[in-house]
C-alpha cells in the first residue's frame, strides 16, 4: 500500500512540475513569437503544443513505475524486516534481523528491534535458568526430608505415636512433591520448555485403567462409558496419564452424593475426542473461564474441604495443547459438567 | 560390595550412606568434585553414584573423563533438573542409570541390584522371590510354575514389591510409584489393589506374603532368609 502511495505522490509531483515547466515555456516562447509574427516559427510551435499534450500521460506512466521501482528499492529493507520478525519465536531468540548501510532511518528501526531482541532473549533466558534453578532449590530439600524420612520408617515400631506421625510427614512431603512437580511443568510450559518423552500410548487402555480406579476411588457413584477400543495417540504417558487422572479426581470430588460420571472416548476428523461428564454443581457463568487459571478454585470448595491446590487444571490445559490439542469445558447445566480433551490420534492401521 | 558416593550436600549423602549400610553395602563418600575426580579412578569400587551438580568439576564431566580412559565401573547419575535432554546425555557418556531427585533409598537400592546383576551376567527379566516367578517381558507371573493372571497395575505393584523385598512401603509411596502423581493422597485405592493381590496370589502360610505393617504400610515378606534372593 505504501509503495503505491509513493509511486502515485512520486507521478503526481514530478508530473505537475514537467506540466508548469513546459507551460510556462511554452507561454514565453508563443509571446515572443507574437511579436516576431513569423508563421513558419508559429506552426511549428502549435506541433510543439500538441506533442507536449500529447506525450504528458506517457511520461506521467514511466514517472509512475519509477516511482514504484524507487520506492520497491527503498521499502526493501522493511519488507526484510517483516519476513524474519515473523519467523522469531521463543525456540530461536538469538536471531537477528541483518543491518543494511544506509544511514536511512531503516538502519535505526532495525537497531532498536535488534536491541530489543537482546532484552527480551536476556530476560526469557533469565526465566529459563530460574526454572532450572528453582527445580535444584526446591528439590534438594524435598530429596532431604524424604530420605530422612524413609529411613526412619524404615525403622519404625508398629502402631507407635512417632511412627504415625513419620507417615503423616511422608504423605505431607508428598503431596509438597506433587505440588513441585506440577509447577515445575507449568514455569517448563511458560517458557515453551515442556519436553514432552513421546511414545506411542494406548489411549483407550489409559482410560479403562483410571476407569477401574474411580471405581474403587468412589464406589457410590454411578459410571458410564462409551469407550472406542484401540485408540492411539502419539503422546508422553505420565503427562496425559495425569491429566486424566487429574479429570477423573475432579469429576469425583465435585461430584453430588450418589451421582454420575460419564466417560466417553471416540476419534473424529483424526482427533481422539476425551470427554467426562459429573453431575453436580454447574460452574457459574463467570467461572468459566477462570477455571483454567492457576490456583483458582471454585467458591465453597475451601470450605467443603476439597483438596487441591488449584493446579489440575491449568496444568491439564498446557500439558494438552504441548499435545497440540485442546481442553475445554464444553458443557456446564444443571445436569452434567463436561470436560473435552482432543489431540491428534495415530490412524488405526486394519 | 563397595560403592563410591560423589554428592556434594551432605545431608543427602548421609541418608543414602546410612541406607546403603544397611542393606549391606559399604559405602565411601565425596562432596568435591576435584577430589571425585581423583578418586573415581582408585581401584575397588564396585558402583559410583554420582550427582551432577557438584562444586569443582562437575558429574558429567567426570563422567566423561571415566569413560575417555576406558574404565568401565557402573555409574548411577542422581540429578535434580529431570529435564529429558540431560538425562540422554548422561546415559549417552556411557551412565549406566539416571535418578533424578527426589527419590526413594528403595529405588536407588533396586536400580544398583538391577546393574550388578546385569554386569554379573543374570537375566535381568526374571524377579524371583521363594517360590514367586516374574518375568518382566513377558509379563509373566508364576508361583511354582503355576501361572497366574494379572491386570496391568497389579502386575506394577507387584513388581515394586518384588523388587525391594524386606522394605516396607508406604502406601503414599505405593501410590506414586504405581499411579504417578494424579490422585489425592488419601484414597483407598492402595489397599482395595493390595487386597486384590493377595486374593489373587492365594499366597499359603509358607510362600512369600505382602504383610500389613500396621499404621505404616505394606512389606513383602520372604520366607528364606537369603540375601541373593530377589538380587
Amino acid at each position: 500500500m505504501l509503495r503505491l502511495k509513493i509511486s502515485i505522490v512520486t507521478a503526481i509531483i514530478t508530473g505537475g512540475i514537467l506540466i508548469a515547466f513546459g507551460g510556462y515555456l511554452l507561454l514565453v516562447i508563443h509571446l515572443i513569437m507574437m511579436d516576431v509574427y513569423n508563421k513558419s516559427i508559429l506552426n511549428l510551435l502549435l506541433a510543439y503544443k500538441k506533442s507536449f499534450i500529447l506525450s504528458l500521460p506517457i511520461a506521467l506512466i514511466f514517472l509512475g513505475c519509477g516511482g514504484w521501482f524507487i520506492s520497491h528499492r527503498m521499502l526493501k529493507p522493511i519488507t526484510t524486516v517483516c519476513e524474519i520478525a515473523e519467523k522469531i519465536t521463543v525456540r530461536d531468540l538469538n536471531q537477528r534481523i541483518p543491518t543494511v548501510q544506509t544511514r536511512s532511518e531503516i538502519s535505526r528501526l532495525i537497531k532498536v528491534i535488534n536491541c530489543m531482541l537482546d532484552r527480551l532473549e536476556i530476560s526469557f533466558n533469565q526465566a529459563i535458568r530460574f526454572t532450572a534453578d528453582a527445580a535444584h532449590e526446591l528439590q534438594t530439600p524435598l530429596t532431604i526430608l524424604q530420605g530422612v524420612l524413609e529411613n526412619a520408617i524404615q525403622q519404625a515400631i508398629q502402631d507407635q505415636q512417632e511412627t504415625q506421625l513419620l507417615i503423616t510427614l511422608s504423605e505431607e512431603v508428598q503431596r509438597l512433591k506433587a505440588i513441585v512437580r506440577k509447577l515445575l511443568i507449568l514455569a517448563q510450559a511458560d517458557v515453551g520448555q515442556l519436553h514432552l518423552r513421546l511414545e506411542q500410548v494406548n489411549f483407550s487402555e489409559l482410560v479403562s485403567f483410571t476407569i477401574e480406579d474411580v471405581h474403587i476411588i468412589a464406589p457410590h457413584l454411578t459410571i458410564h462409558q462409551s469407550i472406542m477400543s484401540d485408540v492411539k495417540v502419539l503422546a508422553d504417558y505420565d503427562l496425559l496419564n495425569l491429566v486424566i487422572q487429574n479429570l477423573s479426581t475432579n469429576a469425583i470430588k465435585y461430584n453430588i452424593e450418589k451421582g454420575i460420571i460419564v466417560f466417553k472416548l471416540s476419534i473424529e476428523d483424526s482427533y481422539a475426542l476425551f470427554s467426562i461428564s459429573n453431575t453436580g454443581v454447574p460452574i457459574s457463568e463467570e467461572d468459566h473461564n477462570n477455571i483454567f487459571n492457576r490456583f483458582f478454585r471454585v467458591r465453597g470448595s475451601h470450605s467443603k474441604r476439597i483438596h487441591g491446590a488449584g493446579l489440575g487444571l491449568s496444568l491439564a490445559r498446557e500439558i494438552v495443547i504441548a499435545h497440540r490439542g485442546d481442553l475445554i469445558l464444553s458443557e456446564s447445566s444443571n445436569e452434567f459438567t463436561t470436560f473435552l480433551l482432543k489431540i491428534p490420534c495415530i490412524p488405526i492401521h486394519t | 560390595m563397595k560403592i563410591l558416593l560423589i554428592e556434594d550436600d551432605i545431608k543427602i549423602s548421609s541418608f543414602i550412606e546410612k541406607g546403603l549400610k544397611e542393606h549391606g553395602f559399604i559405602v565411601d563418600c565425596c562432596e568435591d568434585g576435584n577430589q571425585a575426580y581423583l578418586m573415581v579412578f582408585e581401584p575397588g569400587y564396585d558402583l559410583i553414584i554420582l550427582d551432577i551438580m557438584l562444586p569443582g568439576k562437575d558429574g558429567l564431566s567426570i563422567l566423561r573423563s571415566l569413560r575417555d580412559n576406558k574404565h568401565t565401573v557402573p555409574v548411577i547419575l542422581l540429578s535434580a533438573r529431570s529435564t529429558v535432554n540431560e538425562r540422554i546425555e548422561g546415559l549417552n557418556l556411557g551412565a549406566d542409570d539416571y535418578l533424578c531427585k527426589p527419590f526413594y533409598i528403595g529405588e536407588l537400592i533396586a536400580r544398583i541390584t538391577a546393574i550388578t546383576r546385569r554386569i554379573s551376567g543374570n537375566t535381568l527379566n526374571l524377579l524371583n522371590c521363594d517360590e514367586l516367578t516374574l518375568d518382566l517381558i513377558t509379563r509373566e507371573v508364576k508361583i511354582d510354575n503355576k501361572r497366574i493372571d494379572l491386570t496391568n497395575r497389579e502386575f506394577n505393584l507387584l513388581e515394586l514389591f518384588m523388587r525391594q523385598p524386606g522394605r516396607v512401603l508406604t502406601r503414599t509411596l505405593i501410590l506414586e510409584q504405581v499411579w504417578g502423581y494424579g490422585f489425592d493422597p488419601l484414597t483407598n485405592i492402595v489397599d482395595v489393589y493390595i487386597r486384590r493381590l493377595r486374593n489373587k496370589l492365594n499366597m499359603d502360610q509358607d510362600g512369600p506374603a505382602i504383610e500389613t505393617v500396621r499404621g505404616v504400610g505394606y512389606r513383602l515378606k520372604q520366607n528364606k532368609d537369603d540375601q541373593t534372593c530377589c538380587d
